[in-house]
């Protein structure tokens, strides 16, 4: 307090306060303090005579709840761990003298209010993040409660306003409302009589190209009035108007900065794993008929926890579509008896080739040869599938063989071997494995075609996806020439396989087939996955050879319980993003979220956007909010999307 | 992961023994011996049933020829046809590429040959092409007649061996003997162009691309 106050005699009074708030983010200079919960307050100068006028009037302070017990306990002359017990871990690492210096030397965490020019709260979470003029990050706290955030938010209002930003409701910009310059802001610019065209769009590049520095500051005051008049269609700003303010910074004009809004994604939540489908929990949901009762919970059941090993083997039957979800024990036990006829009486086309039919038809005997070659070399590590004239081996190569005439189109393709192999080694047995596989391979077929153009369609978009969540993480592909993200390619080819054990597999797939929380959650798994490795794959400047050198080398390293875990949580960060792209929202199969209003106005309704490509669309959207000009003689132009 | 390039060079001025680098790629049809080659090569080792290759391996070698050190940077690739259309993004900018055949089985030689032709077409104009007739320790089930591959070796301008992952024969040496052909002097620099995924932008000392080489 002392350092922001600079006066030791001030007097301050107490507008607000709340313990119990979870310090995100804030400067770098406070990093061990991340993730400390602590008290939050809101402070007003109570000014008098005496007071001097850099003491600002009003600033937020957060002490943090465990330094200031561990600052009470070393102060006291003791510097034994045992008394600071409730430090978090990352402090501990240093000395006793170590953490009471750092104390000293930063204090508690302060922001003067006048600083704060934008805020974000999203109505999903208690995350409040605060932002100054440069959009930089002051500090980003999570509230105890939404009361508690309420609270607050009533509390600065009485002196600020808060104005939703019209493309993204959880970002609002800050403005004093009490600014005497703010009226005469609103005169100016209710002296423009604004109207908008394409050359909008064209003179936007201009200024994007050309930011102004400094005008930021000014920023704030003008929004409020843009912002309060752009639902009014009348008041777009004339493109002479602008020109002519353009004209005026003249030199000066080069200066322009675009500030970017960072992104925020909501905060990620932690979706713990639950216990797997038990046999009591399944045998609880079939009625009299044994058809299933509640198939969508059974479902959540297995999508939170998987299968427990000793109903698998029933429970794959449902998911593969073996049998129909809603299919009583009498029609299960027909369709044992139908399968199983239609099973062989294609194994027998091919059984009962003669060697020299076989001879004349290249395109079998071809892909036979290959699917020997590869049988021969699929999971013989493990002992089901190990050793020479191995049964299974001889099973398998049946299977595939008969899918090869079931789907001859298709063909066989490699990779097809590892997708069976597991399914094989649950059932033990042709008819049913077949047609599971059937059903397995009616999900992923389109990956082993020939133009591939499936698993190019799925390395971009788990490229965007990684931009999404971690544009860092992009950016660093972008530089190294892996953007094409081929060294995934495995991956999703064979869903993991290559790179778990059995029982993982296991746990993997059955998650993935429910279908659960959203189309393509595979894509997910990956991205967690380079998450989780992103320092180091972007460590050591690694290329492309060596990120695949890497990725392959994960192989018997992964956590798949985490990485589902961590999957979904990202999965619910981009669902409840409020700059969720309509391309991600594609790619996970999100519905658009629920209209609310203004945010969902039809296309039409912004004739002024029309003709304006997409990219520039999006560069805009990240300075939208901050993008105007402020010229020498003191008049400011606000741009903003129509 | 990989190890860095170049980090054995030697300043400038001391001129005894050079490093370079080479971009060499396996290609042949499924199940010919590709992956155990690299695997004899690189770790001395032969899995009976080595797991069939999905997407593309990297492993990286490295051979010391007479007073120069050479790194082979080498790209293990799938075999079958339908993952064709992805080997050019392996095989451009290699300097080196073995061909691999299994000798026990014709259709993969014919397949060999559609390799070869599609290099001369399109890879770097000019890189080393090795023809290797894998598994010959079956030589008593052979289907592809030594003479005859070597005849189209010859008339082709390629280095041919018979080569085995299994016993080993010939596996060091028709690495060796690429690394000889390789040029391995400065006028042959930018022939490969900018090999794809390569770090450009390393030290000063990073060769800028893989076909250099340098003192
Ligand atoms: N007898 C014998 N078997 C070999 C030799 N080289 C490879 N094999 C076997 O041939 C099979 C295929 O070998 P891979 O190295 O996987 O073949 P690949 O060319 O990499 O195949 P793809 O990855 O599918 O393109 C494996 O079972 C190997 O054990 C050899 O020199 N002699
Ligand atoms: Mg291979």
């Amino acid at each position: 307090m002392d350092d922001i106050v600079g006066d030791k005699n001030a007097k301050f009074k107490e507008l607000y306060n709340q313990d119990g708030v979870f310090l995100r983010q804030a400067g770098e200079m406070y990093t061990p303090m991340f993730g400390c919960t602590g008290s939050l307050y809101l402070w007003e100068h109570i000014s008098d005579a005496e007071s001097k006028p850099e003491v600002p009037s009003r600033f937020l302070e957060w002490r943090p709840q465990d330094f200031v017990e561990l600052k009470t306990a070393l102060d006291e002359g003791s510097e034994e761990w045992t008394l600071i017990e409730s430090v978090k871990k990352r402090c501990r690492t240093s000395s006793g003298n170590m953490v009471k210096d750092f104390l000293n030397s930063i204090g508690n965490l302060n922001v003067c209010f006048s600083n704060i020019k934008s805020l974000r709260c999203s109505k999903h979470d208690v995350l409040t993040t605060f932002y100054d003029g440069s959009c930089e990050l002051l500090a980003s706290f999570v509230f105890p409660t939404s009361e508690s955030r309420e609270h607050f938010l009533g509390t600065i209002q009485a002196f600020v306003r808060l104005q939703p930003t019209r493309r993204d409701k959880s970002l609002f910009i800050v403005y004093d409302a009490a600014s005497p310059g703010f009226k005469d802001l609103e005169k100016s610019f209710a002296a423009l009589d604004l109207k908008t065209d394409s050359s909008f769009w064209s003179l936007l590049k201009n200024i994007k190209s050309n930011p102004y520095e400094k005008s930021m500051e000014a920023f704030a005051k003008v929004t409020g009035y843009v912002y309060n008049s752009v639902d009014d269609e009348e008041h777009y700003m004339a493109q002479d108007d602008l020109q002519r303010s353009i004209s005026e910074i003249g030199d000066d004009a080069s200066a322009y900065a675009v500030y970017d809004i960072p992104n925020c994604l909501p905060m990620r939540v932690d979706y713990p794993r639950c216990n797997p489908l038990t046999r009591e929990q399944w045998r609880a949901q079939l009625n009299g008929e044994g058809q299933l009762e509640d198939v969508e919970s059974i479902k959540t059941l297995i999508f939170r926890g998987g299968i427990s090993p000793d109903i698998r083997r029933v429970v794959w039957k449902f998911l593969l579509g073996y049998y129909p979800w809603d299919s009583t024990e009498k029609e299960r036990h027909a369709l044992d008896i139908s399968k199983m006829e239609s099973y062989y009486k294609i194994k027998m086309q091919w059984t009962t080739f003669s060697k020299e039919q076989e001879d004349n038809f290249s395109d079998f005997s071809q892909r036979k040869s290959l699917i020997e070659k590869d049988v021969n070399r699929t999971d013989r590590v493990l002992d089901f599938y190990a050793g020479e004239n191995n049964y299974n081996i001889f099973s398998l190569n049946n299977i595939l063989l008969t899918y090869l005439l079931y789907n001859f189109d298709l063909g066989y393709v490699q990779g097809m071997s590892y997708l069976l192999s597991p399914i094989y080694m649950l059932l033990r047995c042709e008819v049913e494995a077949f047609w599971c596989f059937v059903g397995f391979m009616k999900q992923v077929m389109s990956n082993f075609d020939y133009d591939q153009n499936a698993m190019k369609e799925q390395l971009k978009s788990m490229y965007l996806l990684v931009n999404f969540i971690d544009p860092q993480l992009s950016k660093y592909f972008e530089d190294h020439e892996c953007a094409n993200m081929y060294f995934c390619f495995r991956w999703l080819l064979v869903w993991y396989k290559r790179e778990l054990q059995q029982d993982e597999v296991a746990r993997l797939w059955e998650v993935l087939w429910t279908g659960y929380p959203c189309k393509n959650f595979h894509l997910l798994i990956g991205v967690a996955i380079l998450e989780h490795e992103r320092d180091a794959l972007m460590g050591d400047n690694n290329g492309f050879t060596e990120i695949l050198k890497f990725i392959n080398e994960l192989t018997g390293k992964l956590d798949i319980n985490l990485m589902i875990n961590h999957a979904e949580g990202i999965y619910h960060q981009i669902k409840d993003a409020d700059h969720l792209t309509d391309a991600v929202r594609n790619i996970l199969g999100i519905p658009v979220a629920e209209a609310s209003g203004l945010q969902s106005k039809p296309e039409d309704d912004r004739s002024p956007r029309k003709g304006v490509s997409e990219p520039d669309e999006i560069e805009f959207e990240k300075s939208i909010y901050s993008n105007f000009l402020s010229s020498s003689t003191g008049r400011l132009v606000f741009l903003f999307r129509p | 992961m990989a190890n860095r390039s170049g980090t054995a060079q030697r300043p400038n001025g001391q001129s005894q023994g050079k490093i370079c680098q080479f971009k060499l790629v396996l290609l042949g049809e499924s199940a010919v011996g590709k992956s155990s080659l690299v695997l004899r090569f690189v770790k001395g080792q032969f899995h009976e049933y080595q797991e069939s290759t999905i997407g593309a391996a990297f492993l990286t070698q490295t051979i010391c020829l007479d007073d120069t050190t050479v790194k082979f940077e080498i790209w293990d690739t799938a075999g079958q046809e339908r993952y064709h259309s992805l080997a050019p993004m392996y095989y451009r900018g290699a300097q080196a590429a073995i061909v691999v055949y299994d000798i026990t089985n014709q259709d993969t030689f014919g397949r060999a040959k559609t390799w070869v032709k599609e290099l001369q077409r399109q890879a770097s104009p000019n890189i080393v092409i090795a023809l290797a007739g894998n598994k010959q320790d079956l030589a008593n089930k052979r289907m592809v007649e030594y003479e005859e591959a070597q005849t189209y070796a010859e008339e082709n301008g390629l280095l041919f061996m018979e080569t085995s992952a299994k016993t080993a024969m010939n596996v060091n040496d028709i690495f060796l003997a690429i690394a000889k052909k390789l040029p391995k002097n400065e006028q042959n620099t930018g022939q490969g162009g900018s090999v794809q995924g390569r770090r450009l932008t390393e030290g000063n000392t990073e060769p800028k691309t893989g076909a250099n080489c340098c003192k």
